[in-house]
């Protein structure tokens, strides 16, 4: 693996992608006094770091995920202060409902799973208590695995509010530039781009979708396919849902925003084409994640359906990001994050800003090494 | 099950929509044609199958030049589906339809669309009470459901305005004023053009007959420089100002706004067809060749949903698409194209006079007072959309997320082109730059369970 | 207030507005009847601001009424039925239920 010799006075950190992780490496470099330009080829947010559903969630992560998950939870219980925001996170309870006897054995299956790994933040809720605390919720509904004080954020606002925040402490964002290619010259490197050249002592690859063509040029090979996973929008509908519902052993992400549009997603994939920065819907895909909301509420047959969207995102092939030390010296990537790597942001942001500034990382990230794929 | 599939799928039954299916029927494609209306005619030939019964003169001879149309798509042998919104056309050319509640997904091998206009928006103070209402929607009203309202105040420009008025006084309503916004300057961009709308001495001497017959009946109001409707939970009144700097209340209930129309976008734009700003029409435009032919070989936008160019133009523009598809399927006549090319021609002709003319003035364009509404939807007003300029939005689309102007339930066919105009001024770029609101399916909201109706009936 | 233009009348129809019996003619749409009455007020929108028809061919979505029950139907693009029951869209009302 590559060393880090440490950052010079001189030349300034690289990121490429002004996405929620991008931003959030900008935001704890600037922090800690580390100067660093951000590159984005559109603008802060364009992909699926502003248009995601905006689950904060612990809730179903894989167990290799789950202490970056844990300790991004730290950060989200403050994330008004840390940003200046308000309203950042809207902390609730996240619910994957149980609607068949399979989907009961699963739930039964990973609480115990967890348990073993000495993780006990999920937990079994039986229907009775679905029922108080969600009214409309389906009678079919046989129980379900909860996490207490996960819930949801507007992810443009939060991916936002790390660039105002990276910003108002030093950060340079040049944007609308494309990076063309890397070049290392043993001590440092040069990224060239459409808008000039710029020269980096370290680079942080957080392209999402685009990653694996930044890794390409630094050298790395790293396997990811772009996906577009589909949401909808729904009008205004008076508050009746102060969790995140899933459902367990299927795809589904339903939630109520606090002026009463709800957003419906799950993973289901329209079509990418991250070549033309476009996302097409397919309305048999929308269809289907549709239908498993109304098995969950079917007192919602009548609601309007305002906009479909579909944010370009990549996924590896086992579904755990990509972070770590790239194959060159000065090289680190951070993206791959299989549409789950929003509520990750704020720790894999200082994650990455301790690789850059030669630091042990709080957390364990030898799962998502980039050297896995060799 | 099955998709249906259709050799030509038309998408509208206005003038352009129902020609490009008779042409196609009678050539013997298969042809369908889908309307979000109740019944054919589109806008301009609104109801004319029930107006030809019991014919109310009022409406006048360019209403009824639709009669022939209509008679004509009734036995071409297309299919008709109205009441049927088309919510997504996609890459592969399946659309996707709401019909009854249902929602199906057919196949074309071409498809025409032809959506017609909307009516630019008027964002002055007051537009969204009660009682104040688009100039074609008054006309609608006349020609659909036989109503009209007396002492009503027409404030705009344009020949909808002027075509409307006519038609109220016609209709023996008693019209309080007619406000034309017209500024002096536009008359001095326009006369260059005179000439060329000369081809078309009818048009003219038919408008002169509008203004003259209504002037016999009402006053026309010109060098109006600023309108505002008043009135607490209802229009009460309009209230102008001079150029000479004089306020004057007139006091109205019924107060009918129209500033021109521009070609509606929606269903091309969400489609993911190319799209021009067209500087002097000062509108969106899908890009086609003369044929109509988008960026996607297959689709072809006829009529004024590819740029206002009226009725007559829509008709014969639908022709040429439909005989462009015929030629795809080999089938050809030189003579008949060039005769529809010639026609087309001298339609638009008196274009460049009245696109000058009618753009209206940019005090009219853009909101002027803090709290005028600009996205009706979500009610923000020109101070909402200024904050969030102000904290960094730099486009239309940062824009939505930022304040949610445009996603609500019209997708911005309210508050587009004022949205985008009031960033192209903030930023100092040009409308083209600044570019539109990226459209999404449905282009019409769908229930939960329309949708969901694809893959089967909604869970009890 | 608007008022018939022609000596035309259909059959009359019944429908309920708000509660209150309105007579109507068959094949009016919603927007149509309603105005016919005097109603000019349909729903009200975000900021609790009275909206009414506005362009009558389906695209401003200001009609918006609740009808048998459904909310969010345009009135302008509706026919009108015998003993339709039509009632304000209100915005919805975002503290309520919690």
């Amino acid at each position: 693996m590559a060393r880090i010799a440490g950052v010079s006075a001189t030349r300034p950190v690289v990121i490429i992608g002004a996405g929620i992780q991008g931003c959030a490496a900008a935001y704890f470099l600037s922090q800690r006094g580390q100067p660093v330009i951000v590159l984005e080829k559109d603008y802060v947010g364009r992909h699926a770091s502003g248009v995601n559903a905006g689950g904060v969630r612990r809730l179903g992560r894989d167990i290799a995920e789950i202490p970056l998950s844990l300790a991004a939870m730290d950060w989200w219980n403050q994330i008004d202060q840390l940003l200046d925001i308000e309203d950042g996170f809207h902390r609730q309870s996240y619910v994957k409902v149980a609607l068949d006897a399979t989907a009961s054995n699963l739930a039964a299956s990973r609480i115990q799973q967890l348990q073993k790994a000495g993780f006990n933040h999920e937990t079994w809720v039986d229907p009775g208590q679905l029922h108080q605390r969600i009214p409309h919720l389906t009678k079919s509904v046989l129980g379900g695995v909860i996490v207490e004080g996960d819930g949801w954020a507007l992810p443009w606002k939060i991916t936002r509010a790390f660039y105002d925040k990276a910003v108002s402490l030093g950060a340079e964002f040049q944007m609308p530039v494309e990076v063309q290619s890397l070049n290392y010259f043993g001590d440092h490197w040069q990224v060239t781009t459409d808008a000039g050249r710029i020269e980096a002592d370290i680079v942080v690859n957080c392209a999402g979708a685009w990653g694996a063509q930044i890794a390409q040029m630094g050298g790395d090979c790293l396997p990811i396919e772009a996906h577009a996973p589909m949401l909808v929008i729904t009008d205004r509908q008076p508050m009746f849902l102060d969790a995140v519902i899933g459902v367990m052993g299927d795809t589904l992400s339903f939630k109520q925003l606090d002026n009463g549009s709800m957003v419906i997603g799950g993973g289901i994939r329209g079509i990418a084409s991250p070549a033309q920065n476009k996302t097409q819907i397919t309305p048999n895909g929308l269809s289907t994640f549709v239908m498993t909301a109304g098995r969950v509420f079917p007192q919602l047959r009548d609601v309007a359906i305002l906009r479909a969207w579909a944010g370009i995102e990549g996924y590896t092939n086992d579904n755990l990001p990509i972070i770590g030390l790239g194959s060159q010296p000065g090289i680190i990537h951070g993206f791959g994050f299989s549409a789950h790597g929003f509520q990750l942001g704020p720790a894999v942001g200082e994650v990455l800003a301790d690789l850059v500034m030669a630091r042990q990382p709080r957390v364990n990230i030898s799962p998502f090494s980039p050297q896995r794929f060799n | 099950m099955k998709k249906k599939h259709f050799q030509v799928v038309v998408i509208g039954a206005g003038p352009a929509g129902m020609a490009a299916a008779i042409t196609a029927a009678k050539a013997g494609l298969k042809t369908i044609v889908i309307d979000d209306q109740r019944s054919i005619g589109g806008q301009v030939y609104r109801s004319i199958q029930a107006n030809s019964d019991t014919p109310p003169q009022y409406l006048g001879n360019s209403y009824y030049a639709g009669t022939k149309l209509s008679e004509d798509f009734a036995c071409c042998g297309a299919s008709y589906l109205p009441g049927c919104t088309v919510w997504q056309i996609t890459e592969t050319h399946e659309i996707a339809l709401v019909y009854s509640g249902k929602a199906e997904l057919i196949t074309a091998e071409y498809i025409v669309i032809a959506t017609g206009a909307i009516e630019r928006p008027m964002p002055v103070r007051g537009w969204t009470l009660p009682g104040v209402m688009s100039v074609g929607g008054a006309q609608t009203l006349l020609k659909q459901s036989a109503l009209g309202a007396d002492d009503a105040v027409f404030v705009g420009s344009g020949p909808l305005l002027y075509l409307t008025a006519w038609q109220y006084i016609k209709a023996g309503m008693a019209v309080r004023a007619v406000i034309d916004i017209t500024g002096t300057t536009q008359w001095r961009s326009a006369f260059p053009f005179a000439p060329l709308a000369l081809i078309q001495p009818n048009m003219l001497l038919m408008g002169q007959k509008w203004l003259r017959e209504i002037r016999q009946k009402t006053k026309i109001i010109t060098n109006v420089k600023e309108v505002e409707i008043k009135g607490q939970s209802c229009a009460e009144a309009v209230s102008y100002t001079l150029s000479s700097g004089t306020k004057i209340d007139l006091p109205a209930s019924h107060v009918f706004l129209h500033q021109g129309v521009v070609p509606n976008v929606n269903l091309s734009m969400a489609t993911g067809l190319d799209h021009r700003w067209d500087q002097k029409a000062f509108c969106w435009r899908p890009v086609t060749d003369t044929k109509g032919k988008s960026s996607d070989e297959q689709i072809y936008i006829t009529g004024d949903g590819s740029g206002i160019g009226g009725a007559k133009a829509a008709e014969i523009s639908g022709r040429l698409a439909a005989r462009a598809i015929m030629k795809r399927f080999g089938k050809f006549n030189f003579l008949k194209e060039l005769y529809y090319k010639l026609r087309y021609l001298h339609c638009l002709s008196i274009r460049p006079f009245l696109d000058r003319l009618y753009l209206p003035p940019v005090h009219f364009r853009l909101p002027q007072s803090n709290d005028t509404i600009i996205c009706r939807c979500e009610a923000l007003t020109k101070s909402d959309i200024f904050d969030a300029l102000a904290s960094g939005a730099t486009g239309p689309n940062q824009l939505k997320a930022f304040c949610r102007a445009g996603m609500g339930r019209c997708q911005g066919r309210n508050c587009g082109l004022i949205v985008q105009e009031m960033i192209a001024v903030h930023t100092s770029q040009s409308m083209a730059e600044t570019g539109y609101y990226r459209l999404r399916p449905p282009v019409k909201p769908i229930t939960l369970a329309e949708l969901a109706s694809l893959e089967g009936p909604w869970p009890e | 207030m608007f008022k018939t233009t022609t000596s035309q009348s259909g059959r009359a129809v019944h429908l309920s507005f708000e509660g209150e019996v309105i007579a109507a003619f068959d094949g009016d749409n919603v927007a149509a009847a309603l105005l016919r009455v005097g109603k000019l007020q349909f729903r009200t929108a975000a900021k609790n601001d009275g909206r009414g028809p506005y362009c009558m061919m389906g695209v401003c979505f200001e009609c918006l009424v609740e009808i048998d029950g459904k909310p969010n139907q345009q009135a302008c693009q509706i026919i009108i039925r015998d003993g339709m029951q039509i009632r304000r869209q209100q915005a919805p009302n975002i503290t309520s239920e919690l």
